[in-house]
């Protein structure tokens, strides 16, 4: 009896051995030559911001590996511009909405490394004050979301771009608000100045008329 | 070795002015130089290969690149080793610990000696030819343990004493394997053990028996062993040893190690290729060296030269043309200057088949006579080539294999490892030779 169950064990054991291994290079031979692959070729095979870059658009012709032709796979699919493809919460470059910003400064307030540069001046016609500066540096940003968390306006936003190398230090420093409208902005601010100052006369003007 | 050198000396009239001696001299050095680049390159290859079969089976691309296909990827490799310091440690034994990864190489570079491309093309066809494959394997155990010993690093020594246990245990079966083949062919050449394949595939070892079919697998898994391959790579196991022998080694004399064991790929499935699989005989065909076959597509290639002229030309015109257009296409879809579009970047055939073109006209307008050098272009063809490319896709289909067990297997324990060797390996080898002897007796 202990020799049959010996026996049966051994070639048991070997059967067991043949089989299972043959399974395991089946799956492994499924996935090689049958099965769709998971790469994006990023640079080169896709598109960004939906404007297509220089070798963006798929060539069937290109995708395809040597034995896919012949072994019946697929190609792989286009699944669009990658940035729609990224998670809901997905922090890119940080993004700026003058027309909602107050200047309230928190977000520079909130910022762990100084980051964010902001001034504002009062100008009429607009809640809180108008920004006349807006600079990120990049180079430093670490995109913990701190400024996006805290702003009550929501004008700083995640955006989905994450292409943000460069050549050259300096231009990681992004200014959102322009040269032209900056000047327009202090010009703005004065008229609102002066007008602040004629009233504030014209209410003393009026005080001492009572007196 | 001797027949290429009487062969060159039949050809060529410069080389009988020269002598036979220097003849045979520069023969050796060319075919030493050849044999070594094409180890150099196929350890190359397979690096790549084994990337990109890596890469399949994840469902991933692998290397695309460097160059075509990312087939140049290798040589970035390569440079970059070379590049990189390569740092001995202060408590080595410095003349082993440098020498050992050579004498691995040597190893598998001298095995390149026996394994045969063609009829003819076979550095030395050595009447022990396979006993000779089995003791050059065995620089492989001395390579290791010296480069183990020489790290002065536990994990490294470590490596090196299971690399001993390990390929000590699994030459035997090894060679019992290779027994059932010798008793069967009747001789321990390579050349010998491929003729006596000769005549279509129910001939070649593989199924000419059953027994030696197993053989076949018992020699495949065991070779694996011996080189240290994934299922049995309990030398550098890499979740227990950090990396085994080779933790020590950086630069270039870590790429040796690399080379040496992705050579050795190819001398596995080349040994199997020339014992089981019919070595360059052609499957399916029973036709000796190649000759009718040979002699009947001369003759209607002698035939029709301008016609084949003809086609060529056709189809560089069709291949030109499809590719132009592909390419005109997409520049006017983009509105793309003219330099600068792909017209103009992605036509460099337009060169080549340019020169081709050029050629076939002259072929043509002269009416060179292509007949007069046929001869010697068929000779070369069929002696050297188709042998060759036969045995090479044979071989390179096994170390597929290889590959993929690699990237589907998990490692074995130690004593597993053991086990298989000595409970079932070597048993069953055993077996099968005796087998073999029997199945001989009866139907031979």
């Amino acid at each position: 009896m202990q020799i049959i169950k010996g026996i049966t064990g051994y070639f048991g054991n070997i059967y067991e051995s043949v089989t299972t291994i043959s399974m395991g290079m089946w799956i492994t031979f499924k996935t090689a030559f049958f099965e769709r692959k998971v790469t994006l070729q990023y640079p080169s095979h896709d598109v960004i911001d939906g404007e297509s870059k220089d070798a963006s658009i798929p060539s069937k012709k290109k995708l395809k590996s040597p034995f896919e032709p012949l072994l019946g796979a697929s190609q792989q699919i286009y699944k669009g511009p990658l940035n729609t493809q990224l998670t809901e919460r997905y922090r890119g470059l940080l993004g700026y909405d003058e027309l909602k910003c107050i200047s309230c400064l928190l977000c520079a307030q909130n910022c762990p490394i100084d980051v964010i540069r902001v001034k504002g001046v009062k100008i009429e016609g607009r809640k809180g004050k108008a920004p006349t500066t807006f600079r990120i540096d990049y180079s430093k940003c670490m995109f913990c979301g701190l400024c996006v968390e805290v702003c009550p306006t929501d004008a700083v936003f995640f955006t989905r771009r994450f292409e943000g190398a460069t050549f050259e230090y300096r231009t990681l420093i992004r200014e959102f608000i322009n040269p032209e409208l900056y000047l327009e902005r202090l010009q703005l601010a004065e008229v609102a100045k002066e007008k602040a100052k004629e009233k504030k006369r014209k209410k003393q003007e009026s005080d001492e008329q009572e007196q | 070795m001797e027949n290429l050198v009487n062969d060159l000396f039949g050809q060529f009239t410069f080389l009988q002015k020269l002598g036979y001696v220097p003849t045979a001299a520069i023969v050796m050095l060319a075919c030493a130089l050849v044999v070594l680049n094409f180890f150099g390159l196929m350890s190359g290859l397979f690096t790549f290969f084994e990337r990109k079969v890596a890469g399949w089976t994840n469902s991933r691309r692998g290397p695309n690149r460097v160059g075509p296909y990312g087939l140049v990827q290798f040589m970035a490799d390569g440079v970059k080793l070379i590049l990189k310091e390569d740092i001995i440690p202060a408590a080595a034994d410095r003349s082993i610990f440098k020498f050992a990864p050579y004498l691995l190489l040597l190893g598998t570079a001298l095995s390149f000696v026996v394994i045969p491309f063609g009829p003819k093309w076979i550095i030395g066809d050595l009447n022990v030819g396979v006993l000779y494959l089995l003791a050059t394997g065995s620089f492989t155990v001395v390579g290791l343990i010296m480069a183990g010993w020489a790290s002065n690093n536990k994990y490294a020594l470590l490596g090196g004493m299971r690399s001993a246990a390990q390929i000590v245990s699994y030459e035997i079966p090894n060679a019992l394997a290779i027994l059932v083949v010798v008793l069967t062919a009747g001789t321990m050449s390579m050349q010998g053990i491929i003729r006596a394949q000769a005549g279509g595939i129910h001939h070649w070892f593989l199924f000419s028996s059953p027994f030696s079919f197993l053989a076949f697998f018992i020699y495949f898994i065991s070779a694996i062993a011996e080189i240290n391959r994934v299922p049995f790579d309990i030398p550098e196991a890499e979740s227990e040893l950090v990396a085994g022998y080779n933790i020590e080694y950086s630069a270039m004399r870590f790429g040796v190690f690399f080379a040496a064991e992705f050579g050795n790929i190819y001398v596995i499935s080349a040994v199997a290729v020339t014992c089981f699989f019919g070595g360059w005989q052609v499957p399916l065909l029973d036709v000796g060296d190649l000759g009718p076959v040979g002699r009947g597509l001369g003759n209607f290639l002698g035939r029709g030269e301008v016609l084949i002229v003809l086609l060529v030309m056709a189809l560089g015109i069709t291949m030109l043309a499809w590719r132009a257009l592909r390419a005109f296409v997409w520049d006017v879809r983009r509105k793309r200057a003219f330099f600068g579009s792909r017209f103009v970047r992605f036509n460099s055939e337009l060169l080549v088949l340019g020169l081709l073109f050029a050629g076939g006209a002259l072929v043509l307008a002269f009416h060179v006579p292509l007949r007069a050098y046929l001869p010697t272009i068929y000779w070369a063809f069929f002696q050297y080539l188709v042998p060759f490319l036969v045995f090479f896709t044979k071989a390179m289909l096994l170390s597929f294999v290889v590959l993929w067990w690699r990237w589907t297997l998990p490692r074995l324990r130690v004593d597993q490892l053991m086990g298989v060797c000595w409970k079932y390996l070597i048993p069953i080898a055993f077996a099968c030779l005796v087998g073999q002897g029997f199945w001989m007796w009866f139907f031979s």
